[in-house]
């Protein structure tokens, strides 16, 4: 057990939350699809932090890996990602995100 | 420190902010780095030091660096500004209406669970930590056997098995002779998990004689006390003085010069079989450390008759040792034997990290490695498809190229090449010169 940290918990979980939000609004609101790419990794760090914050609260290095893990699944969700972007833009040449509805029903 | 949270999570939103409402990709990129950068910095207020340097290697280093890349590549700057919220698909008002209230109760339902019962008042059950030491002078070297696993062979006097996580309740520590093989003492310790954070157990086998002169034969006994194993910070090392002796005995340290009134008492009246409370000593040289009476533990140096003035020491920083005071067959002198153990891995630090990742989630880090080998060979597929038709213009080319040519021509065109000023033949072939 690690003595109470010096701030609050709560209130990296209600910044963690804040940020999340913003990331939410982002893959809501931007219609660039690197952008909103951008977004989710915004969501994923805020994640990131209240699993590191709990983690700290429990004193339980068990939150740490997860987002390790997190981490490097975010890493290859990136590349694959980032990947797409390219290939879409080759042949659609937009990367608008209203634009590419081929799948749409 | 509040202060100094207040500040970074300022600056993280803000940064957020900006990130979702620049109108150029590459500033939106920035921003996010610079989010990236105050999350790493929450990480090290979190204890977690290890995952703070990733997250600026990976996070802020690599993936960032990713998506500039193509933002640069595809000239996607400004691709688009941000649209209005009512405008969009027809019957987007509903959906705007369904969209507030999914908004409003996920308010509702973090406030409630931030305001409610903190979670401070949970305690977590943590299992207890164990160490073995060997401290019998009379056995050369020993087995140690816990719960009738074998946890360490051929360990020599003084040494110290590695931590080990055990479940809270009855152990059975069996002690063999390496060399003969017989037990030589075997026991049932109930071992709890420990009041104080992160103590570790340590299981000590010793020497006992009959008497107070030790006379007689050796038996040895179990034993089982907390020890503070988290390493000092600070230049400090954690001294742990056990007493193995058949008598009451002082630790003290009578100073540089063993003047009057410089004499420390360390550890008052220990009776046989107990340990000390960890000391907290300054690293470097001892030479003035004394075990003595507790009749005599104020008396300075040359005062008294010390019971073992303990031969020079080097005690490290940040190090953790147990001081065995172990009694001499046939006379009331006892000797000293140092044995220095591992230190706790401190909380969130590379090794803690390490450790849990390869004992306890071995399977899971494999697994992560397959997805990131799946995504590399992805990644390249998707790749080849776009080389794709770019190789074959590059295999038509040849075709296409006049081969032909006079050689004068392509001589003459590299001595223009090579000497601009010279006399400048047909231009309509600047390929030629290549």
């Amino acid at each position: 057990m690690l003595p109470p940290s010096p701030v609050e918990v709560e209130a990296f979980v209600i910044l963690s939350f804040v940020l999340f939000v913003i990331g939410t609004l982002g893959v809501i609101l931007r219609k660039n699809a690197i952008l909103v790419f951008m977004s989710v990794e915004l969501m994923l760090n805020a994640g990131n932090l209240a699993l590191v914050a709990f983690a700290r609260q429990w004193s339980n290095i068990d939150g740490q890996l997860f987002v390790f893990f997190v981490m490097t699944v975010a890493a290859a969700e990136v590349a694959v990602g980032l990947a797409l972007i390219v290939a879409i833009f080759r042949t659609k040449h937009s990367i608008n995100i209203d634009e590419l509805h081929q799948l749409e029903g | 420190m509040t202060g100094l949270f207040i500040i970074v999570g300022v600056v993280a939103v803000v940064a957020a902010v900006m990130m979702l409402l620049s109108d150029n990709a590459v500033h939106s990129a920035l921003f996010l780095i610079l989010n990236f950068a105050c999350v790493a910095f929450f990480y090290l207020m979190l204890d977690a030091p290890f995952l703070a340097m990733v997250q600026i290697a990976v996070y802020a280093g690599a993936i960032m660096v990713l998506f500039l890349f193509v933002i640069m590549l595809l000239g996607a700057e400004t691709a688009e500004s941000i649209v209005s919220v009512s405008a969009g698909l027809p019957g987007s008002r509903r959906y705007t209406m369904v969209a507030a209230a999914l908004a409003l109760i996920l308010l509702v339902t973090v406030g409630f669970s931030l305001t409610g019962d903190t979670i401070d008042d949970i305690e977590p059950a943590a299992n207890p930590l164990v160490q073995i030491v060997h401290g019998a002078a009379t056995v050369n070297r020993a087995d140690i056997e816990l719960d009738g696993i074998t946890i360490a062979e051929n360990v020599i006097y003084g040494d110290v098995t590695r931590i080990l996580e055990i479940a809270p309740g009855d152990h059975e520590v069996t002690v063999r002779d390496s060399e003969t093989g017989e037990v030589i003492q075997s026991g049932t310790l109930a071992i709890e998990a420990p009041e104080m954070p992160n103590m570790v157990m340590t299981v000590l086998v010793y020497d006992t004689y009959d008497t107070l002169t030790n006379s007689g034969e050796a038996t040895q006994v179990l034993t089982a006390f907390e020890q503070d194993l988290n390493a000092p910070t600070g230049d400090y090392a954690r001294v742990t003085v056990f007493n193995g002796t058949g008598q009451p005995i002082s630790f003290q340290d009578t100073g540089v010069f063993g003047i009057t009134g410089d004499t420390a008492v360390l550890a008052s009246d220990l009776a046989p079989g107990t340990s000390s409370e960890a000391l907290l000593l300054d690293e470097g040289r001892y030479r003035s450390l004394r075990v003595v009476r507790p009749a005599d533990e104020n008396a300075d140096d040359g005062a008294g008759q010390p019971l073992l003035t303990i031969p020079e020491r080097t005690f490290e920083a940040s190090s953790v040792v147990l001081m065995m005071v172990n009694a001499v067959p046939n006379t009331e002198f006892p000797t000293i034997r140092y044995s220095v153990t591992e230190t706790l891995a401190t909380f969130g630090s590379p090794q803690a990290v390490g450790y849990r990742l390869f004992v306890e989630y071995l399977l899971p880090m494999q697994l992560v490695a397959l997805v990131l080998l799946a995504a590399l060979v992805g990644v390249i597929v998707i790749a080849q498809q776009q080389v794709a038709p770019a190789r074959q213009s590059a295999a038509r080319r040849p075709v296409r190229r006049r081969v032909s040519r006079p050689l004068t021509s392509v001589i003459t065109n590299q001595v223009a090449a090579d000497a601009p000023d010279g006399p400048q033949l047909t231009t309509g072939d600047e390929s030629a010169g290549d």
